[in-house]
């Protein structure tokens, strides 16, 4: 496919340009979400520059935990290995939350809000990055030769000359109808934390499903890959959230 | 205000540093690095403006745009799919 795109003699991987996309428009979208709650555009801004910090501090802080014991056994390679590639998808997200929640701590604001405002923005950058997965031919799916069927080239990373299961492109379509819908959820919604949990349900849902569609190799845990398993977590958080469980807490500790 | 004057210039340059990182090659982290503390000064100098006051100058300002720039662009070069890195070296067979 077009893993990279050369721009006036430079290569610029085509899942950095998507990436930036997804985050612009989800800047974007947040300005005209975080009306909801009447949340200045400044701090809806700020909220998301401080998730993304966290997210790329947090990607790269669990690859380093994870991957020490080759980085102290290979110390000639680790500075290479440390400044070129290795995130963890997860460490980004627990980092961006955290990010994001450090932040309403930091300067009192109503952090389920501000939770609910991004969820819409979160499924809309994830919507670009898929395509930006598509593109690179990483997260691959299942040999299957039905409508829509994807035959990548010679030399690419997946499996070429064979029909594969479109997971990257059903993911994104699903993630761009998620975003109307959590959009639609949170102006006719009057619960803080619905449109979170509306999200985590959904978002974790599919996940765990469109896994059984992938063929590319990811790790595992028992005979569910390690996704699914955070999907079965990021499911169980959703429904706290619909019974406003985090709420409750949250309005109980702002009370103490 | 002193602090806030201190950080802004800290700020600015921090920003101007990250985007001349982004021709580092691999060492665009630096500019990330940078980046994200230029940004978390900027954003401190913004909000401390909102809150006790007082309109942010020029450099805040400056160091707040150049910062977002920065982490846009050096994230650009970095960022890639966590399954995807051994991709990008297959990626002569398509130029």
């Amino acid at each position: 496919m077009h893993p990279i795109i050369h721009f006036f003699n430079v290569a610029i991987p085509t899942f950095g340009v998507l990436f930036l996309l997804g985050t612009g428009a989800a800047f974007l979208l947040g300005v005209y979400t975080a009306r909801k709650y009447g949340i200045t555009t400044m701090d809806a801004m700020f909220f998301g520059l401080f998730g993304i910090i966290g997210g790329i501090s947090g990607a790269k802080i669990l690859y380093i935990i994870v991957d020490l014991p080759n980085l102290l056994a290979n110390p000639e390679t680790a500075l290479i290995r440390l400044a070129t590639g290795g995130a963890v998808f997860y460490g980004g997200l627990i980092g961006g939350i955290l990010g994001g929640y450090f932040y309403t701590r930091i300067y009192h604001l109503h952090t389920i809000q501000f939770f609910d405002i991004a969820v819409p923005c979160l499924a809309l950058a994830q919507a670009f990055g898929r395509i930006g997965c598509f593109f690179n031919g990483c997260c691959y799916g299942i040999p299957y030769e039905g409508i829509g069927a994807v035959y990548y080239p010679v030399g690419a990373y997946p499996p070429s000359g064979i029909g594969l299961f479109p997971a990257q492109l059903s993911e994104s379509v699903f993630l761009f109808i998620l975003t109307l819908v959590l959009i639609t959820v949170l102006w006719k919604s009057n619960v803080p934390g619905l449109t979170t949990g509306v999200y985590l349900l959904a978002s974790g849902l599919f996940r765990f499903i469109n896994e059984f569609f992938r063929a590319d190799p990811r790790g595992a845990i028992g005979f569910l890959s390690t996704s699914q398993f955070i999907s079965l977590l990021v499911i169980g958080l959703g429904f706290l959230f619909v019974m406003k469980i985090p709420q409750q807490l949250y309005e109980k500790q702002i009370k103490q | 205000m002193e602090q806030y004057n201190n950080k802004a210039i800290a700020s600015m340059v921090l920003g101007i540093v990250s985007l001349v990182c982004i021709f580092l090659g691999y060492f665009t982290i630096i500019g990330i690095v940078c980046a994200i503390i230029g940004l978390i000064f900027a954003i401190q100098i913004r909000k401390a403006g909102e809150l006790e006051g007082f309109k942010p100058n020029g450099m805040a300002t400056a160091g707040l745009v150049l910062n977002i720039i920065g982490l846009g662009l050096c994230a650009l070069a970095f960022i890639a799919c966590v399954a995807c890195v051994g991709i990008i070296g297959t990626a002569g067979l398509y130029s």
